[in-house]
């Protein structure tokens, strides 16, 4: 079995509020004037093929009164054995656009949310993405239900391991509940919270590939800086045009400026 | 096809959905607050405040971050400082500067751009 990183600087509009997952979307939005970004590396272990790719993103957050988002981010592509002149890097710039076109709060801490998203990625082509997320908040609990979908694109520096990189068109139900472990109850002194989550996604491609995977998690998030890890794993897979990943794990960090 | 099995994550769900009547019933009491939430409180509302301790009551702040959220947008109107907030209550205590253009609209303006609802406006002193 191989093990890459997939290291990444990921500045997300969508990362404002709390009861995000890691790695699914959830309808939130930063206020105007706030600038937040977010760091996700990820460790993803496969069997086939022998190369892999490490992934950083760096967006930039633009947010609008109305509700708007846009990002910027770049992936880097790298390999991660320990002989680094095995080391390449790739840029995939993406560009994406949020619009937060729902939200009522039903109490004190209880709310919904719904948002659209999209953008292209740029590559050697510009390879479209868009997506509808719900996003609950409900006391402790938080839920996010996204659906979207994404032009395929052809990894072009080594065998495909990603969804959507052999080329065809993925389309992906991703959710994720969250759970607000401490404090029980917020008080005049809460200034940060423990959270366990679990994000679960089924993404399908035209090509037939698809998998589901549920991981595990934990939140912490403090009045500007939130640190989040998850393992991933397939639940089940039926994959044969790109890599079967085993298991990824994901730490993140992200500040409010 | 590969199958594994994961019983950590179907326990955490288990667990979640048996419990959450009794978390929403804790975490969210219901306060005195005699009025349809809606869209809150107007935000055109030209009406100039007069005291200078305001207690501010919202709705749909769920985390710290949240409050950091509000406290930047409040503290942006001139005059306003000290935002202080009970989470619990989900209530907002706040300073207002003798004089100081600040108007209901504002206050609900603001909390609407952080990303949340003002529902009430208690004015603790003058």
């Amino acid at each position: 079995m191989k093990t890459q990183l997939l290291g990444g600087v990921l500045l997300l509009a969508t990362a404002a509020s709390a009861q995000e997952a890691i790695s699914v979307p959830a309808a939130t939005m930063p206020s105007p004037g706030v600038f937040i970004p977010r760091v996700v590396t990820q460790l993803i272990g496969y069997e086939d093929p022998t190369t892999g790719e490490t992934k950083t993103h760096g967006v930039q957050n633009v947010s609008l009164d109305a509700g708007i988002a846009a990002d910027w981010s770049v992936m880097l592509k790298f390999e991660t054995s320990l002989n680094f002149d095995d080391r390449k890097s790739q840029h995939d710039p993406h560009l994406m656009f949020k619009h937060r076109f729902y939200r009522k709060d039903l109490g004190i801490i209880s709310t919904e949310r719904m948002a659209v998203y999209g953008g292209v990625e740029f590559d050697d082509n510009l390879d479209p993405f868009l997506g509808l997320v719900y996003t609950k908040i409900d006391g402790r609990w938080g839920t996010n239900v996204g659906f979207s979908w994404e032009t395929g694109e052809v990894a072009n520096d080594g065998p495909p391991i990603l969804a959507g990189h052999a080329g065809a068109d993925l389309w992906k139900v991703q959710s994720s509940v969250l759970y607000r472990l401490f404090p029980e109850d917020y008080s005049t002194t809460s200034d940060h919270a423990w959270y366990a989550t679990v994000e679960t996604s089924l993404p399908y491609e035209e090509n037939g590939d698809w998998e589901w995977t549920l991981g595990p998690g934990v939140l912490y998030e403090g009045r500007r800086q939130a640190f989040e890890a998850n393992l991933r794993i397939p639940v089940q897979q039926d994959i044969s045009q790109r890599a079967e990943t085993e298991w990824a794990l994901a730490i993140g960090w992200r500040t409010l400026f | 096809m590969k199958l594994h099995m994961l019983p950590l994550p179907c326990l955490l769900f288990a667990v979640s959905c048996s419990d959450s009547k009794q978390t929403i019933e804790t975490t969210d009491a219901p306060m005195a607050v005699d009025r349809e939430i809606g869209d809150g409180l107007a935000q055109d509302d030209p009406t100039l405040i007069k005291a200078t301790s305001l207690a501010l009551h919202i709705r749909g702040m769920s985390c710290p971050k949240c409050v950091t959220n509000a406290e930047i947008q409040l503290e942006r109107l001139p005059g306003v400082s000290g935002a202080m907030l009970d989470m619990g209550g989900g209530t907002f205590r706040i300073k207002v500067k003798p004089g100081a253009p600040v108007t209901r609209g504002n206050l609900a303006r603001a909390i609407w751009v952080a990303g949340f609802t003002l529902v009430e406006i208690e004015e603790l002193s003058s």
